[in-house]
């Protein structure tokens, strides 16, 4: 997929855990792994409100538009 | 994913239990057609003795062999009916699991409704050779007590329940999709 999930970059910048995210976001951390391998098909605006929140982050700091072309080309 | 359902439902316990219960009353209804067949074949002379002191004329052979096929009918409705109650309660399963929006209940309504369909098509060729089997036996004796109707109509509603469970199994098609779609959202 071409949106790609910086989510471990942000938990490591925030020093947190993905189970400590879960529990303050209240999302399973079996969804939340789903998120970070980018293995989901979409995201609610509330989970993204939530994770924003947490992270202390902006939602393009989160999701990054990476076209295939471009990354042939690098 | 949502449970919809608890698995302790007592509707969905009493159904499943109703379920098993009429599936082995069928299966002993095969049984019983099954092992009354090679007899009927065996005794068709006693048969038609017996027969010939109920009507006024004597019974023809093959009127046995139309009752043959007759018993042969109903014990193909019988497989027939216990083909859809075995899928109804796979979606029963699925119902009480709470995940009853997959592809394969679709197929499993799909299945019942074609039996369905067969059962109407089997019971309407059914009455059909009884009125045949009942024309051949003619004139009941006097003082004789025998009485058999056959309503050789077509059941609508049995038209409707066909045409309902094909419009459930497409209604479960599109469920199954949209909880594929609800399945890869965070």
């Amino acid at each position: 997929m071409a949106i790609s999930v910086k989510l471990d970059d942000l938990l490591h910048d925030n020093r947190m855990t993905l189970t400590e995210l879960a529990e303050r976001v209240d999302i399973t951390l079996a969804n939340l792994s789903i998120l970070k391998t980018g293995k989901a098909k979409a995201m609610r605006f509330t989970t993204l409100e939530a994770i924003c929140r947490e992270l202390n982050c902006q939602p393009g700091d989160l999701l990054v538009f990476e076209d295939a072309a471009d990354r042939r080309a690098e | 994913m949502t449970q919809t359902k608890k698995p302790n439902d007592i509707i969905l316990k009493s159904t499943r239990g109703l379920l098993i219960f009429a599936k082995w009353m069928l299966v002993l209804g095969v049984g019983a057609l099954a092992a009354a067949l090679p007899v009927l074949l065996f005794s068709y002379r006693q048969l038609l003795a017996e027969m010939g002191e109920i009507f006024v004329s004597q019974p023809a052979p093959e009127t046995v062999g139309l009752i043959g096929i007759l018993m042969f009918l109903g014990a193909v409705i019988m497989l027939l009916t216990l083909f859809a109650i075995n899928r109804l309660r796979k979606i029963v399963d699925s119902v009480g699991e709470g995940n009853p929006f997959t592809r394969i209940n679709g197929t499993r309504l799909r299945g019942m409704g074609i039996a369905v369909f067969a059962i109407q098509l089997v019971t309407f060729v059914g009455s059909l050779l009884a009125t045949g089997l009942l024309t051949m036996l003619g004139e009941v004796k006097p003082g004789q007590d025998f009485h058999l109707s056959i309503d050789g109509s077509i059941s609508l509603s049995g038209i409707l329940l066909v045409l309902l469970l094909i419009i459930l199994a497409r209604v479960f098609d599109s469920g199954a999709k949209m909880q594929e779609e609800l399945d890869g959202i965070v």
